[in-house]
This record gives structure tokens, C-alpha cells and sequence, in this order.
């Protein structure tokens, strides 16, 4: 399985920057303390806000952040071939291209994901305690978050491919990283929102990458997941045809430059 | 150990002096590393260190206007004198001036008289045309408005850069680059010039070029010339005089022309006879001969050249002939040989 | 006193002419410029909106409102705009000792640090300089007393800034690379100036204090320009030169190691 070794060959790479990670973690550390300060300081007034008490604010928080901290760099990767023209050679490989990147971004994020998830769960953990029912929600809140992954990879290669008609790719990506930063529900539940805004951002593509891994997380229930699940599904299918139909154009048009 | 007498003063004219070095020492502490992770741990609370001598006991002066090679293998202890003697590393001990100024305390008066030229640390800007680096360096070493124009429209003149003195120094070539780099380097009319392989890389027209222009700012401005090269060509067409560091020593020091006819004392010798060559002497190897011509080595420690000639004219004549050294390559590896400790 | 102040002329003339050959240079990629300050400019956006929904929904917090964190924001900008158009370099300065291109800069007739830390201008800076101001004007007091005083903030959150990192990167002159944990205090520092000081508590406000000055950076100004204080400004304008003093005398013993040629990976 040429795809798996893909995967397994760029999570070893990665470790291999173990030691900027780790001080990348402190990083992460600092910024839950930053949010646990905050929270904890909207909270002294008040038992609940939309639902949510502070332990699941902050258990959310870590949850969801572990999906934007463990970004990776496919589409940088991409639109470097494409800028040196190596994409060519990628196109010759007995390999399908978009599904090697995405082999090789799931790798990359699921590696950097690892440590934040566990530093979250000891930061959450010994702040403000144990999050009730975190091992029932667990294994579809993984299924979830790991699809939150999916979904960025898949954005970063399509935004990438487009550096065959662009020259500068990096500001559409900047603009989603900021739509899943506001209306994917990154900083707190989309729920805080007002009520028409939360109607609308809840089932737009960024919520899947961070509101409703997390909420499932903290406050599972079938439905929570069902309603993730299932727009994961169909967002991922969107934007994996979507990326296929972009590279099939690309590759049309680099053969008939005689690329 | 090769030391050859001290450099004497050209025809006994005073010029005065530029860099005067006595005793210079420096040494390095280099921490041994270890593998294994327990070596490493122990390294941490006691690490052990390695004492390198990289110079050991270094004297020579330079003369105003000179052009100076300053030669030796990689790790010779070439670099740390030079870091030492522009300021910018500290001696352990000894005695350093350079234009009467103690480079390391007097750093930044130093600076303004003295220009630096160092491999690859390039001094303009690489997305900006050489011009508006010149105009800031200008401002780094203080030039009123008047007085940098002049010199840039100067240097522009004998460098005949001012075809691209307004393109971005990334679309220069990389001889054209050197020359504007070089450029820079004497905006503030420098007493002294340190180059360091000016020439690598580039193609024998653009080394002749560059070459010529390093002998034109010394003939010109006066600029003390201090050179290290690994390429002898630089050397034996601008230097006089060459210093030889090998181990944080000094093994050779006197004039270029000089380092050629004492180490080799063999000369090769190109004949052209009127009969074919009859020969036989000591001292004298027949390299090769073909019809009335001939290739002979000639060792000087046995035989005169004269001695040699006569006895050929006693029975031949002859038409023409060269006598040469062998190449300044040969010489300069065979100094580094000799001086293994 | 005279030849105190032609050293400040001629300092100025050189900071003109750095800023001159930099500007010129980010010129050339004027692309990527607007690329970079359109970026900065969504990114501060998506923060902006954040703290609209947050304070709509929970009133104050600790004494902040709106104002207060646009207060915040405008002068991390400001500040942060500063140090990258006018002091560039200081987020080199660990690759610059590690490749051993202090030389350059040594062999300048030039005070080092200062002739090192010009010499680099990121020109997406002045998007975040004029976003700081327009955020300013936009949300605040702008009574001739407040925009003095956030001028001079500005100025002393760039010191900070500044200080700070040539601080961190100059642990590179005795142990290494130090440049991830330089630029990751600096990430630091910003992000704690961006919320209010009051949320910050016990022991860590040591640290904000201390190995993090945010406390000096933002709270403390801002807490001035609320209330007016001249003692407490004159303190503050002393903690400053404090700890820009501390960086500096850091950074000169590192370079006396450099100049023995001792450090580590010397390469000779």
C-alpha cells in the first residue's frame, strides 16, 4: 500500500523536529493559558454561558485548537512544485498526485496533532478538571477531528493546485484560515454568535474543522455527531472532486505547453 | 624550519609602516564532543576541552603601498590573523598596530582607514543596484554628499562598472559583481586593503581583469594591498612579497621572485640546437629529445648553467632557448611540506 | 556636548539612509508587500470580530471593554510595526552570529547593535504601523494628550519588543541556535499584550514582569493613559531603559565570546 508508506515515511520526518516542537508546545501552553485566563474570568459571574460551563468551554477550546496548531505545509509544498516546475515529474509517478498529497498532509498533521491533543488533556485536566463523559465522546470526537484534518489538507491542496493560474496562492488560504478562525467556531462555540449568524455558520464547511469536532467532544450526543459526520462527508467529497477536477485541468493544459 | 632573513626595507627608503606584529599568540578552546548519550551528560557538568594553537608566535610588519600574499593551507591560522589584525577577534598576547592603532580597542577608528574584502559576506545589497549600497556606505563611513559622489563617479571610472551601476546586483554576473563589490570596499579611500580570494570562481579574462585593477588602486591610490589567495596566478601577477602561515607559523616570508629560485633548484631547460643534443653531465638530466631539439633538467646545486651551455657550445650551436622555473604551485606545496611538526 | 550631539546627527543621518536603501529594496516586491499587509490587516480583522461578539455577549471583562482591548491591539501594532520597519534585523540576529556575518558589522565604523539592527527593514511592517494608528483613531481618545502618550507607548513597546528578542537570540553567542526559542518569546510577549493584564494572576505575572515584560509593554500603558499618572510614567520609561539595558549588556557579552573566538561552532 504505496499511500500508507507515504503516510508513514512523513510522520517520520516530522519527529525529526522534535526538538522545535517541543518548544512550539510550550507555545501552545501559553496560549491555553491565555484562554483559560480569559474564560475563567467571564466565568466568575455567571454558572453557564449558551449551554456551556467552563469546563467544557475550555475542554472545547483545546479540542478545537488541536486541529488549527496541527496545520501542515501541503500547500506550500505544492505551490513550490508547481512554481520549480518538479510538479512534472510528480505527474509521471505511478502514483495519483492529489492522493499522495493528501497521504503525505495527513501524516504531517496527525503527527503535530498528537502532542497538542495530550498537552491540552493535561492542561484542561489540571485546570479545570476532568471533563464528564470524555471517554464515551472520545472515539467519535477522534473520527471527527481527524476529518477536521482531512478537510485543511484538502483545502491546502486546492487552494495550492491554483498556482498554476496564480502567482501568489498564500492570501485565499490566509482568508479560510481566518473564515474557520471566525465562523468555524476556533475561539468559542459558534453558539455565542448572534442567533441568525450561529444559524448559518454552523453548517457553512469551517465548522466542520473546528465547532463541531469539538462539540461533539464535550457535549456528545448521536445527533452532534451525526450532523459532523455527515457534513464532513459531503464537504470532504466537495472538495476532494473539486481538487481532482482542478488537477485534471492543470494537467491538461501542462501537456499542451509539452510540459 | 624555513625562515628566510627579514624582509629589508625597499632600497633602504624609509616608508613607514602600516601593520606591525610582534609575537602574536592566540589559541582556541574547543570543547570535545562525545557520543552517546551518558558522554553527553557528562560533557554537560564537565566538559572537556581541546587547547589548538591556531597562531603561535607570529612577527612581520607591512610597508605603506605594499601588496602583501598572505598564504598557507586551510586551518593554518591565516583567517585568525586577519580577524585579528581588522579588530574584529581579540589576541592573547602580543603586540598588534595597524596605522599606529591597537585594531581590537580602536576598532571603529580603525575601521574608517582600513576597507575588507571577505568571500562570500558580500557588502551590497542583493536586490538593489550597486549604486545605492555605494550612497550607504558612504553614509556608514561618514562622506559628506560631495565627497561620495566624486569618489563613486571615481571608482565607477576605473572599475567601468557604469554600465550596470543601476541594475539590481541579483541580475549582475558574478565577475561584475566582484568589481562593484571591490568598489565598495574603497568608497572610503582605505589605507589598507584586505582581499580574500577576490578571484574564486571566476574565468582566466575576468582574473586577469580583476588583477589588474587591484594593481591599478595600489599604484593609483597608494592602498597597502593584503592578499590571501589559493590561487598562485593572483599571486605571482599582483604580490611582491608573500608570507607563508603553516601551523600558526610563519615559514616563509620575502619577495615572490625570490620564494621561485630558492626552493627549486632545479630549472628546465628548452633547446633548440643546430645538431642533435650529445650530452652527458652531472647534475644535468636529459628529459627529452627530438631531432636538434631538447628538454633538460638542470639541478644548480651540482652544475652552473653557464658550465652547462659552454660545454654544449663546445660541439653544438644554439638557436634558441627558455629557462624557467617551475610553476609557483609546485613551490608553494613544497613550503607546506617541509613544515610538518 | 557638541560632540554628543554630532553623534546624534550622524546617527540619524545613517538611520535615513538605512531606511532609504531598505525601502528601496522592499520596493522591488511590491507584490508581496501588499500581499503581506492584506494578510496582517484580515488577520487583525478576524481578532476585532472576536472581541465585538465576546464583549456583546459578557459586558466587561476585569475592567476591560472594547476600547480597551482596541486600545491594546492599536499599540501592539504600532509597536510591533516599529520594531519591523526600523529594527528589522532583530529578528536575524541569532542566523546572523550563527553564520558568522557579525563580521560585516563589526568591521563598520558603527556602535554594532545599533548599525546591525537598522540595517533590515520588513517592509510589511508599515501595514501594521498605519493599521495601528487607524485602529487608534478609529477607537479612541484622540485628545492631542492621548495621541502623545500613545506615541511615546509605541515607542517604548518597540524598545521592548526590541530588547527582548536581542536578548533571547543572543543566548546563540554561548549555546547554540538559539533563534526557535527567541522567536517563540516574542510570539509571547505579543500575544499576552493583546489581552487585557487584569485576566493574569499569581506567579505568572512574575514572569509577565519579568522574563516576559508584557506587563511594561501594555498594561502598565495603558493603565497610565485611563488614569494619567506621572509618576508611575516616569517608573515605567525606567523599567524600559532597565531592561533595554539588560538586553544590551547581554548582547555585548556575547560578543566579547564572539570576538575571542571561543563560541561554539566557531568555524575558522
Amino acid at each position: 500500500m504505496k499511500y500508507l508508506r507515504i503516510f508513514t515515511i512523513s510522520i517520520r520526518e516530522q519527529i525529526a523536529y522534535l526538538p522545535v516542537m517541543l518548544l512550539r508546545n510550550i507555545f501552545f501552553i501559553i496560549i491555553f493559558y491565555i484562554f483559560y485566563s480569559l474564560w475563567s474570568a467571564i466565568y466568575q459571574d455567571r454558572e453557564t454561558i449558551e449551554g456551556f460551563t467552563i469546563i467544557q468551554m475550555i475542554w472545547y477550546l483545546t479540542f478545537a485548537e488541536a486541529i488549527e496548531l496541527s496545520r501542515c505545509g501541503v500547500m506550500n509544498q505544492i505551490q513550490e512544485e508547481i512554481k520549480d516546475g518538479s510538479v512534472v515529474y510528480g505527474l509521471a509517478r505511478p502514483y495519483y498526485y492529489v492522493i499522495f498529497k493528501i497521504s503525505r498532509g495527513m501524516g504531517e498533521s496527525m503527527v503535530r496533532c498528537l502532542p497538542v491533543l495530550i498537552l491540552g488533556y493535561a492542561f484542561a485536566y489540571i485546570f479545570v478538571g476532568p471533563l464528564d463523559g470524555y471517554f464515551t465522546a472520545l472515539p467519535f470526537a477522534l473520527i471527527l477531528l481527524i476529518g477536521g484534518l482531512l478537510l485543511n489538507v484538502l483545502w491546502q491542496i486546492n487552494i495550492g493546485l491554483l498556482s498554476f493560474w496564480f502567482e501568489e496562492v498564500g492570501p485565499f488560504y490566509w482568508i479560510l484560515t481566518k473564515m474557520v478562525f471566525i465562523m468555524g467556531g476556533l475561539f468559542f462555540p459558534i453558539d455565542l454568535f448572534p442567533g441568525w449568524l450561529a444559524g448559518i455558520a454552523k453548517y457553512l464547511p469551517f465548522a466542520f474543522s473546528a465547532y463541531w469536532p469539538a462539540r461533539t467532544m464535550v457535549q456528545f450526543n448521536q445527533d452532534i455527531f451525526l450532523t459532523g459526520f455527515l457534513g464532513l462527508i459531503i464537504y470532504a467529497s466537495g472538495l476532494l472532486l473539486c481538487s481532482t477536477v482542478i488537477f485534471e485541468i492543470a494537467r491538461k493544459r501542462v501537456h499542451v505547453q509539452g510540459g | 624550519m624555513i625562515i628566510s632573513g627579514n624582509y629589508k626595507l625597499l632600497q633602504g627608503r624609509s616608508l613607514n609602516t602600516v601593520i606591525q606584529i610582534q609575537n602574536l599568540r592566540k589559541k582556541f578552546n574547543t570543547k570535545i564532543k562525545s557520543s552517546g548519550f551518558a558522554a553527553a551528560v557528562k560533557s554537560l557538568f564537565n566538559p572537556q576541552y581541546q587547547t589548538t594553537h591556531a597562531v603561535d608566535d607570529i612577527s612581520f610588519s607591512v610597508e605603506r603601498g605594499e601588496v602583501l600574499a598572505f598564504i598557507g593551507p586551510n586551518g593554518a591560522g591565516k583567517s585568525t590573523t586577519i580577524k585579528i589584525i581588522t579588530g574584529i577577534m581579540y589576541s592573547d598576547s602580543g603586540n598588534v598596530k595597524v596605522l599606529g592603532m591597537d585594531p581590537h580597542r580602536q576598532r571603529k577608528q580603525l575601521a574608517y582607514r582600513i576597507g575588507t574584502i571577505f568571500g562570500q559576506k558580500s557588502q551590497l545589497w542583493f536586490h538593489l543596484p550597486p549604486v545605492d549600497s555605494f550612497y550607504l556606505l558612504a553614509d556608514i563611513y561618514d562622506l559628506d554628499r560631495n565627497r561620495a559622489k566624486k569618489r563613486i563617479n571615481f571608482l565607477t571610472e576605473v572599475f567601468q562598472i557604469g554600465s550596470y551601476l543601476k541594475v539590481p546586483v541579483r541580475k549582475l554576473s558574478l565577475g561584475e559583481r566582484i568589481r562593484c563589490e571591490i568598489a565598495a570596499s574603497l568608497i572610503h579611500e582605505p589605507e589598507i586593503l584586505f582581499l580574500d580570494e577576490p578571484t574564486i570562481g571566476l574565468d582566466v579574462i575576468v582574473k586577469q581583469r580583476i588583477r589588474n585593477l587591484i594593481k591599478t588602486i595600489n599604484s593609483e591610490d597608494k592602498t597597502t594591498i593584503f592578499l590571501t589567495s589559493h590561487d598562485t596566478g593572483d599571486i605571482s601577477s599582483i604580490c611582491r612579497r608573500a608570507i607563508v602561515i603553516n601551523h600558526g607559523q610563519i615559514v616563509w616570508d620575502d619577495t615572490v621572485n625570490k620564494m621561485k629560485y630558492s626552493f627549486f633548484k632545479k630549472k628546465t631547460v628548452d633547446l633548440r640546437l643546430q645538431s642533435p643534443l650529445q650530452l652527458e653531465m652531472d647534475g644535468v638530466k636529459i628529459l627529452k629529445t627530438k631531432n636538434s631539439s631538447a628538454k633538460l633538467e638542470i639541478n644548480l646545486d651540482l652544475v652552473d648553467l653557464t658550465a652547462v651551455f659552454d660545454r654544449i657550445m663546445q660541439t653544438n650551436q644554439i638557436k634558441d632557448m627558455t629557462v624557467s622555473n617551475p610553476p609557483l604551485d609546485e613551490v608553494i606545496s613544497l613550503i607546506y611540506s617541509k613544515d610538518k611538526r | 556636548m557638541k560632540s554628543f550631539l554630532t553623534a546624534i546627527v550622524k546617527a540619524f543621518k545613517l538611520f535615513i539612509s538605512y531606511q532609504k536603501t531598505n525601502l528601496s529594496a522592499g520596493m522591488e516586491y511590491r507584490a508581496a508587500f501588499f500581499t503581506q499587509v492584506f494578510a496582517m490587516i484580515l488577520n487583525n480583522s478576524a481578532f476585532i470580530i472576536f472581541w465585538m461578539i465576546l464583549f456583546d455577549r459578557v459586558g466587561t471583562i476585569e475592567g476591560y471593554d472594547f476600547q480597551a482591548v482596541m486600545f491594546l491591539w492599536a499599540l501592539a501594532a504600532v509597536g510591533f510595526g516599529i520594531a519591523a520597519v526600523f529594527f528589522g534585523n532583530s529578528t536575524y540576529l541569532s542566523r546572523i552570529i550563527y553564520n558568522g556575518e557579525l563580521d560585516v558589522y563589526l568591521l563598520h565604523p558603527k556602535p554594532v547593535l545599533p548599525n546591525l539592527l537598522m540595517s533590515r527593514t520588513h517592509v510589511s511592517g508599515w501595514g501594521d504601523l498605519s493599521y495601528g494608528i487607524i485602529l487608534f483613531l478609529f477607537t479612541q481618545d484622540t485628545s492631542i494628550s492621548h495621541l502623545f502618550l500613545f506615541g511615546i507607548f509605541s515607542l517604548l513597546f518597540a524598545l521592548i519588543l526590541v530588547s527582548l528578542r536581542v536578548m533571547y537570540h543572543s543566548i546563540t553567542f554561548f549555546m547554540g541556535n538559539a533563534e526557535e526559542l527567541a522567536a517563540r518569546s516574542s510570539d509571547a510577549i505579543i500575544s499576552f499584550t493583546l489581552y487585557p493584564g487584569t485576566l493574569f494572576k499569581g506567579p505568572v505575572l512574575l514572569v509577565l514582569h519579568t522574563l516576559i515584560p508584557a506587563a511594561f509593554a501594555a498594561w502598565i500603558p495603558y493603565e497610565i493613559i485611563k488614569n494619567f499618572d506621572l509618576t508611575k510614567l516616569l517608573l515605567l520609561i525606567g523599567a524600559d531603559f532597565v531592561i533595554a539595558s539588560i538586553a544590551y549588556g547581554v548582547f555585548h557579552l556575547g560578543l566579547r565570546s564572539y570576538e575571542s573566538g571561543n563560541r561554539m561552532g566557531a568555524r575558522l
